[in-house]
């Protein structure tokens, strides 16, 4: 039984940080409409500018977790600037393609400035363990996931519960009418761009103190998840994606701790089939009645 | 094989999945698994060649075959899924595959598959490329072309004119893996190893690359962006990464200057064909009746229909009308197909088609327009048109691709005539002014060759001052025989036209018959103005 709750514990806490990426992924295509394949590679410079940040200043999660939310806030306003906003008008496909090559750019970057090989995490947080029953969960984890689940109540609040929130739900669900009541929807895009991006870096500070380890290549493997926890959760729907994220980690790490890790995502992906045949409209999205 | 003939069989197999890609995805099948379907069709051929002793084209065939055996099976669940779980659901699938074959001994797991022969040459991926660009060019521009611009810009607006949307996907899926297999097996025997990562969500991500950068609109386009797409990163001459950053910033760059892609499809014009007599347009098929009754349909908790129905004959004009909210559409959906009733039934000529989809029911010869107009807004009035002509209709005789091709052309031109739309044909769809896109509409329904045909309030949004050409011509096509139901709000326009009248209030029809004694009937007042009724009546 130890071994099922330590899996499941930590299943938990990489599922919330995933959960913290996709829902970057959300808000984006919520908002301003465009699939943004470049939040995976923002998700990799943050990790890099939380490495950096700790390696030469230090100060631990307090100054790391700031640090790294304003880098990639600003990578992804330029993303917006550069490859978004110029493009939004004429389809739907060339914003995405100008997105794939912008997340090209910035994992080069990457490499060219830190090199391809894997860097080991600095701890965040003095290590330490807690043990209970026979599980042990190590500060870092305990961090990621307060810190995930602080930041994802957080956005709940704001999008729910402020002025500024009814402003980006209005924006997302019909801009035209948004702007006609006087929203400024651009700056509302912006923002959330910039928003959406931070949550990229602060998954990315997460996750790489969990794993102690960081790789400029973790993009595709995260990218994909962030995309199926958006879908399953229905396209845009923020809660929803809070939770699947969780499911998602909880379900790969139970699969590989007792079925098989080389087939794990096989699982996952059939699991996923079903869910998307039994609810077209994902979990949690709502039906979208076409009217003739 | 030097590096340059390498480099252009590689560009040569690269074009070739490329348009393949293409083929699927300007069909409007958002399919995220291409670079798999590619993968398979390369590991079955390197499996043939190495392991069975296969000679090099056979095998390529078999990849091929495997590839659609595949694809096809993946394609029906398109369908049921909807475009944005598609693509995830062939992201899925690209991805188990990669899993399996890393795992896979045989398959040479993460290694790779190394063994077989190098058989592809430059001139071999050449003829296959050019082939496959020669195909899909004559497709494009046929009647198989247009059902699949038709499909990728609006669905239910094909269905409505007669067009098997879910069965056209299935068809253009299994082209575009057959296509995909066959690039696989050139590709198998082109690289000398295979690894199961390119197959995953990156390859295919470069293949959309490759796809958007060159023009998703047509082939020629697409393969141009392969050709970029390939050769940019051999041409620089730096480290991988300063490659890679240099080909993102070009890529980046091209995208901004050029969004819709490098090269474009040239819309087809409308050729000059004299205008043919009525004989084209009118009514080929002897008299019938489409009788609709007992219909009923509740949305959730809300009962929109209670027991409506209506009888339609030749050359009859049947209006419906009724407040807003009243179930009109709702009704008119129900006969067109785009709805299933839960009680009632729809026959035409003694022949139950209730059930019948939108698709059968335009080929029994119901054609409609929509309350708001539904037109292909990127296609040019004579392509939209054109669409129409390319739906399946009911038997004809079989005649030759060249023969139906001129027939439909001439169908088309032949309705802008009569249309008054001659002079706008080439221009695309979207541009024209809303009076206009509502007479493309009636003139897209009528080439499907209807018997009856369902208006949804055809004045809504038109100018006063056109309204009497609308008339006329409404007039005109009942004199050819045409059984038309019209949902109008114009009283004036329902006077005038109209030879019979139902009045649809509260889901169920208040009064139905002669139009004065309809529109005077104390029941119809009600309706409107909400004059409680006097006791007893």
């Amino acid at each position: 039984m130890d071994v099922f709750f330590q899996a499941l514990w930590g299943g938990t806490v990489v599922g919330v940080t995933y959960a913290v990426l996709a829902l970057g992924f959300t808000l984006i295509f919520g908002v301003l409409g465009v699939l943004q394949f470049s939040h995976p590679q923002i998700f990799v410079a943050g990790g890099f500018v939380g490495y950096a940040v700790q390696t030469l200043v230090g100060g631990g999660l307090p100054v790391v977790l700031p640090a790294t939310m304003i880098a990639c806030a600003a990578i992804g306003l330029l993303v917006e600037r550069v490859a978004i906003r110029p493009l939004k008008q004429s389809s739907f496909l060339a914003p995405a393609i100008a997105t794939i090559a912008a997340g090209i750019a910035i994992q080069n970057i990457v490499i060219v400035v830190r090199g391809p090989d894997p860097v080991s995490f600095p701890p965040l947080v003095p290590p330490a363990d807690l043990q209970v029953g026979g599980v042990t969960l190590r500060s870092a984890e305990i961090c990621a996931l307060v810190v995930g689940v602080l930041v994802m109540a957080g956005l709940h609040l704001l999008i729910h519960s402020t002025r500024f929130g009814q402003a980006i739900r209005a924006t997302a669900d019909r801009p035209d009418v948004a702007r006609s009541f006087g929203i400024d929807t651009r700056l509302v895009s912006v923002t959330t761009m910039a928003l959406a991006s931070a949550l990229a870096g602060v998954a990315a500070v997460l996750l790489a103190s969990v794993y102690g380890t960081l790789s400029p290549f973790m993009d595709t493997s995260l990218g994909f998840k962030g995309l199926v926890i958006m879908v399953v959760a229905g396209l845009a729907s923020v809660s929803g994606s809070m939770l699947c994220g969780v499911a998602l980690g909880v379900l790969e790490t139970l699969l590989s701790q007792y079925v098989s890790p080389a087939y794990r995502d096989v699982f996952v992906w059939a699991l996923l089939l079903v869910v998307l045949v039994a609810r077209p409209t994902g979990i949690f999205g709502r039906r979208v009645v076409t009217k003739v | 094989m030097d590096y340059y003939e390498y480099l252009v069989a590689l560009a040569a197999v690269n074009g070739l999945i490329a348009i393949s890609y293409q083929h699927v995805l300007s069909s409007g099948i958002m399919q995220a698994c291409q670079a798999a379907l590619v993968g398979v069709g390369a590991y079955a051929s390197a499996f043939a060649t190495r392991d069975w002793d296969w000679p090099f084209l056979p095998s390529l065939l078999l990849a091929a075959a495997v590839t659609v055996a595949l694809g096809v099976p993946l394609s029906v669940l398109a369908s049921r899924l909807g475009e944005f779980f598609f693509a995830i659901a062939t992201l899925g699938f690209a991805q188990v595959l990669v899993v399996v074959l890393y795992n896979s001994e045989q398959a040479g797991g993460a290694v790779g598959f190394v063994g077989q022969p190098t058989a592809t040459t430059a001139p071999a991926a050449l003829t296959f490329c050019g082939a496959a660009l020669a195909l899909l060019a004559v497709l494009q521009n046929s009647g198989y072309g247009h059902r699949s611009r038709g499909t990728a810009a609006d669905p239910l607006a094909c269905s409505a004119l007669g067009i098997d949307v879910n069965r056209h996907r299935v068809v253009v899926f299994a082209l575009g893996s057959a296509l995909a297999g066959l690039a696989g097996g050139l590709y198998a025997h082109l690289v000398g190893v295979l690894v199961p990562g390119e197959l995953g969500f990156a390859a295919t991500v470069t293949l959309l690359v490759m796809v958007v950068l060159g023009g998703i609109t047509t082939p020629f386009g697409t393969l141009l962006g392969a050709v970029v797409i390939t050769l940019l990163p051999e041409v620089l001459s730096a480290s991988d990464s300063v490659r890679l950053l240099i080909y993102a910033v070009v890529v980046l760059v091209l995208m901004i200057v050029r969004p819709r892609g490098l090269v474009g499809r040239r819309p087809l014009r409308a050729p000059a064909i004299e205008a043919v007599p009525a004989a084209a347009s009118a009514v080929d098929r002897p008299a019938g009746r489409l009788e609709v009754s007992g219909i009923a349909k509740a949305f959730g908790g809300l009962q929109v229909l209670r027991d409506v129905g209506v009888v339609l004959t030749p050359g009859e004009i049947h209006g419906v009308i009724g407040p807003n909210g009243a179930g009109k559409t709702t009704f008119l959906n129900i006969v067109s197909g785009l709805e299933t009733p839960d009680a009632g039934t729809v026959v035409l000529d003694g022949v139950p088609a209730t059930t019948a989809p939108p698709h059968a029911r335009a080929r029994l010869g119901i054609a409609r327009t929509f309350q708001h107009t539904r037109l292909f807004p990127e296609l040019t009035c004579y392509e939209n048109l054109l669409v129409a002509a390319a739906a399946p209709g009911r038997s004809g005789p079989v005649r030759t691709p060249w023969a139906s091709r001129r027939d439909a052309a001439r169908r088309a031109v032949a309705m802008l005539h009569r249309f008054g739309l001659a002079a706008v044909g080439d221009v695309p769809a979207a541009a024209l002014p809303y009076g206009v896109q509502r007479r493309v509409e009636i003139a897209r329904a009528l080439v499907t060759r209807p018997r009856f045909l369902l208006l949804d309030e055809p004045s809504a949004g038109i100018p006063e001052e056109e309204i009497p050409a609308l008339a006329a011509l409404v007039r005109e096509l009942a004199d050819d025989g045409i059984g038309i139901l019209m949902i109008e709000h114009n009283i004036p326009l329902v006077r005038q036209l109209c030879d019979s009248l139902s009045v649809i209030n509260d889901g169920i029809v208040v009064t139905t018959g002669n139009v004065e004694e309809c529109l005077s009937h104390p029941a119809t007042v009600a309706a409107y103005l909400g004059v409680p009724e006097v006791s007893g009546a």
